[in-house]
């Protein structure tokens, strides 16, 4: 019955957004910024209607959402759309971001379908608080990335079509300073992501690195997004350059965060 | 040189050749993580076995490539750290020489003074620092907010630095074994020909000058899964006079002489005598237990080599009791196992032996004097992860530093001649567009009579 009620309100989210991009898309080829300015109440509403799904599932079974990738997709994509919404609100006539954010949510939560939901017990290694605070960070680098992402896209496609100020009145070069922002912010959360991981894995496993697979790409992403924040800081990448190095940095870390588990054995099995 | 060991670039170079070096390191199974995959890899891959062996790429993190390109890091980022610290302490101690963008205009102001007066309390109003100097004909206001984050990127930089060397220290130093311990006996212990075949690096313990005994290892029933590791009895011994005695349950710690001590997995151990003639010679096989196997009987197969050189596969049945007394004791009552061989003519054999009931295999009597349980011990030093810790604190530190209260200051440098005032204005950013501080300059833009952005103005980066 609880897994129900944890269903309908996932996938009443899940409306709530195909209808925020529905509205998006339609507003944009059509060119109503009326259309896309109400956007934003669907989104809202999804954002609440996923975030209850999630406190369903958790009361339910007991453990956060970070034991299986279903519920890491669920709550991942979640934490993207608050950022998603955290910019809106501070940048309220970038409603246009949605179109670039909602397809990526779309595909964490549709490969939801291909996931099992089942839980296994949690082992004693992962009864600690480090997990929440590891996870939590974790969240919150990805979620913040995965806007950075959205923004250097949404810049680069600027860029190919030659848009300089559109109807939101938002300059390309703002919208590259928000990438670098939520860029620099992704990097600080990855890095007490990879810290608080480490002191995790030295009471559990006695050695706080142990060059893991998924270890060792997080810290690949971590030097990545460092080499972009050098680059922008010292050698001045700007626009074009730093958008693509933007897009390329998320990708190796998708890559690094979902399908090292599946190729490379290690110890975050859980995360397949 | 000096410009090459503190050049950026290099440091990106240097970051990015470590990023690739570490990525095509995942794709060559490393020993120290798995070394049942590496075998596998070599075996598909035969011809990549010399160069990997070569070059240690199966040892990737542990070997020269890796290390050198770390400590040149190090040592560029270590340069660099040092004109960070010293620019750093320029800008902080002496605030005037830094730049920003440089704005000069030319305004109407009947009434100067009034005007400094007014500027002065809106920027204390964002929490400026504000100094006002007199020159002649000149005013200088000096406005300068969250200047401690000027050291932000060098303490960042310092972190790097010691995490690095925490990680060194640590490795140099630290001593890490594992090692499967039989109820009764002590690690380091020999009984005759008692050969423990899973010993990993455990007898590095003998180097801390210490043992570590298990007396006791109490394990619980739980039905049709492997049986729950209640506690386990252990003494840590010196030069024979025991130290500690102390019960230990999963997921505690024994600490001694900074040493670590952590229980990990349990299973069951028959004992094995092997009689060729020349005398008895014991062997002690680990079985491991695995909670996904049903019926709790039957155990996972494990190699096990006596002398024969072939492999022999074994399957374990300790009688449990009765599938309704949960929680109980759990002992080990009429052992048997399955011996299964290839004998002489390479003809495969099996045979269910119990305690002391012995079976020749290819001359030799083989027969299972014992059966007991074992856990798998960790005992482990990292000296270094007090280092790493406070580095990371470190890092945590200098990044929120920089980010999250960007260094402003704003110039004003205000010439009187008649009525008219000049003005120019510098301020250092710590991104494009940066709302606080935008947010002053509108603050200030309104006291002024003439705005800020002014279209005559004129611009210049003064870095």
């Amino acid at each position: 019955m609880v897994e129900s009620w944890h269903i309908i309100s996932l996938w009443s989210g899940v409306a709530a957004y195909i209808l925020t991009f529905v509205l998006g898309l339609i507003g944009r080829v059509f060119n109503k910024v009326n259309l896309i300015n109400k956007s934003i109440y669907p989104l809202i509403l999804g954002f609440i209607l996923q975030g209850i799904a999630i406190i369903i599932r958790w009361v339910d079974t007991g453990q956060g959402p970070y034991d299986s990738t279903y519920d890491v997709f669920i709550s991942n994509s979640w934490v993207a759309v608050g950022f998603l919404l955290f910019l809106l609100w501070r940048v309220p006539t970038l409603k246009i971001t949605i179109l670039f954010v909602l397809p990526i949510v779309f595909l964490m939560l549709g490969s939801t379908v291909l996931t099992s939901p089942i839980l296994q017990p949690l082992p004693k290694s992962y009864q600690t608080y480090w997990l929440t605070i590891h996870v939590a960070f974790a969240k919150l680098a990805y979620g913040s990335c995965l806007v950075a992402f959205a923004l250097a896209l949404m810049y680069l496609w600027r860029y190919k079509t030659n848009q300089g100020h559109d109807e939101s009145g938002v300059t390309p070069r703002k919208i590259d300073e928000l990438s670098y922002q939520f860029t620099a912010f992704g990097f600080i959360n990855l890095g007490i992501m990879i810290a608080s991981g480490a002191i995790w894995a030295n009471n559990s496993w006695g050695r706080y690195w142990g060059w893991d697979p998924i270890e060792t790409w997080a810290l690949i992403s971590w030097l990545i997004y460092g080499i972009y924040l050098h680059l922008r800081k010292t050698l001045g990448w700007r626009g074009v350059k730093a958008s693509g190095f933007t897009t390329a940095a998320f990708l190796l870390m998708v890559f690094a965060y979902f399908l090292t588990s599946y190729i490379f054995p290690g110890l975050h099995e859980n995360l397949k | 040189m000096w410009r090459i060991l503190t050049s950026s670039k290099l440091a990106l170079w240097l970051i990015a050749l470590m990023a690739i070096e570490m990525g095509i390191a995942m794709f060559i199974p490393q020993v120290e993580l798995n070394d049942p995959n590496f075998r596998d890899w070599a075996m598909k891959n035969q011809g990549l076995v010399p160069l990997t062996n070569y070059l240690k790429l199966n040892l990737f993190f542990t070997s020269p490539i890796f290390l050198i390109t770390v400590s040149f890091f190090w040592l560029n980022t270590l340069c660099c750290t040092y004109n960070q610290l010293i620019k750093a302490w320029n800008i902080f101690s002496k605030p005037s020489i830094c730049g920003g963008k440089f704005i000069k205009t030319k305004v109407n102001q009947p009434n100067a003074k009034e005007l400094i007066k007014s500027i002065k309390a809106v920027l204390e109003k964002f929490r400026f620092r504000v100094k006002v100097g007199k020159d002649n004909n000149q005013i200088i206001i000096l406005a300068i907010r969250n200047r401690w984050s000027l050291w932000g990127m060098p303490i960042f930089h310092i972190a790097i630095l010691w995490t690095i060397f925490g990680a060194a220290w640590g490795e140099l130093n630290r001593v890490e074994g594992n090692g499967f311990v039989v109820e009764g006996f002590s690690m380091s212990e020999q009984h005759q020909g008692y050969t423990n075949l899973q010993e990993g690096l455990l007898f590095r313990e003998k180097h801390a000058g210490f043992e570590v005994k298990i007396h006791e290892i109490g394990l619980k029933y739980r039905g049709k899964i492997a049986p729950l590791l209640d506690n386990v009895i252990l003494s840590i011994n010196e030069d024979g006079q025991e130290v500690i005695k102390d019960t230990l349950i999963p997921n505690q710690l024994i600490e001694y002489q900074g040493y670590k001590i952590k229980l990990y997995r349990r299973g069951f151990s028959p004992i094995l005598q092997v009689d060729d003639g020349s005398g008895p010679r014991y062997s002690s096989l680990s079985l491991d237990v695995h909670p996904e196997v049903s019926g709790g009987e039957s155990y996972k197969q494990t190699e096990f080599i006596v002398d024969i050189q072939k492999e022999i596969e074994l399957q374990f049945f300790p009688s449990p009791p009765d599938e309704n007394k949960r929680n109980l004791e759990y002992k080990i009552n009429n052992p048997q196992i399955q011996l299964s061989y290839i004998d002489q003519l390479g003809k495969k054999e099996s045979k269910v032996i119990g305690l002391n009931e012995p079976i020749m295999i290819n001359g030799r009597k083989v027969s299972m004097v014992d059966a007991k349980p074992w856990v798998e011990l960790i005992i482990y030093k990292t000296p270094g992860y007090y280092h790493v810790y406070f580095s990371f604190a470190l890092a945590i530190l200098g990044l929120c530093l920089y980010y999250a209260l960007p260094y402003h200051k704003i110039t004003f440098d205000i010439s009187f001649e008649g009525d008219i005032v000049g003005y120019s204005l510098a301020k250092l950013k710590t991104s494009d567009i940066d709302n606080r501080l935008t947010e002053v300059i509108k603050a200030v833009s309104r006291i002024i009579p003439e705005p800020l952005d002014n279209p005559n103005r004129r611009e210049e980066e003064i870095w």
